[in-house]
């Protein structure tokens, strides 16, 4: 009788934001999620070289396409998830190869500097491409 | 590939592919700096070389199979039906086969 009470009041549809994840847990799926975006996007990053390398007047041509705006803003995403899978990839391979010691304060340090650096890489990114000059 | 649980191989696979895809990521991303406002032409010059060609090919077959293997690590981790699954990874197996070869288009074509 109590087990079958306490079977019943087992959480059906977990919130997911309820779920408080780790730095490090949240840098490692951020990466998946980045990884996986990549390869979704992979279409239109081969349609992007393919103009851009067809014609002299790539951009021009992108531009009229998809209106200037929506070109740097698509470029700034792509950049931002290629930055971050890159860096958190690098923090990978250095865990692997023992270059940064197995232990639970370089590994949330380490987080911590891979979200530090996709942050600036942002900020600068946005500033590049909005702020004037092309 | 991954289907007959080499494991790793995948491993040192993923590693090394990501090392070059790194190095040529980052030679893009210099080029965009030190050429920003020069018009597009740049960029058609920049893959009518020869050796732009040759690297980007061979960036081409790295990321075929840096993606093949963390899609396969995804939908694996993921998707436990196993019909499902194989129609995913066909689906993923036959898409970056056809990237490919708009790749080469691209850049012989």
């Amino acid at each position: 009788m109590n087990k079958k009470s306490s079977l019943n009041r087992r959480p059906i549809n977990v919130n997911p934001f309820s779920i408080k994840l780790p730095l490090s847990a949240l840098t490692s799926i951020a990466h998946r999620l980045s990884g996986l975006f990549l390869f979704l996007m992979l279409p239109f990053l081969l349609w992007t070289l393919q103009i851009l390398t067809e014609t002299p007047n790539g951009y021009e041509q992108l531009a009229e396409i998809m209106s200037p705006v929506t070109c740097k803003l698509t470029a700034w995403l792509l950049l931002v998830a290629i930055g971050y899978h890159l860096v958190a990839g690098l923090r990978h391979i250095l865990m692997d190869m023992q270059w940064l010691p197995e232990n639970l304060t370089t590994a949330k340090i380490s987080a911590w500097v891979v979200w530090s650096t996709t942050l600036l890489w942002i900020v600068w990114l946005g500033l590049r491409l909005f702020g004037g000059a092309q | 590939m991954s289907l007959g649980g080499k494991g790793i191989r995948d491993w040192i696979f993923q590693r090394v592919t990501a090392v070059f895809l790194t190095g040529y990521i980052l030679f893009l991303i210099y080029f965009w700096l030190t050429h920003s406002g020069v018009a597009t032409a740049e960029w058609q010059n920049l893959f009518f070389d020869p050796w732009m060609k040759v690297a980007t090919l061979v960036a081409f077959a790295a990321l075929f199979v840096h993606a093949w293997i963390g899609m396969w690590t995804i939908i694996t981790d993921y998707v436990p039906a196993y019909c499902l699954r194989l129609f995913l990874l066909s689906v993923v197996g036959f898409c970056l086969l056809g990237y490919l070869g708009w790749g080469l288009i691209i850049l012989w074509g």
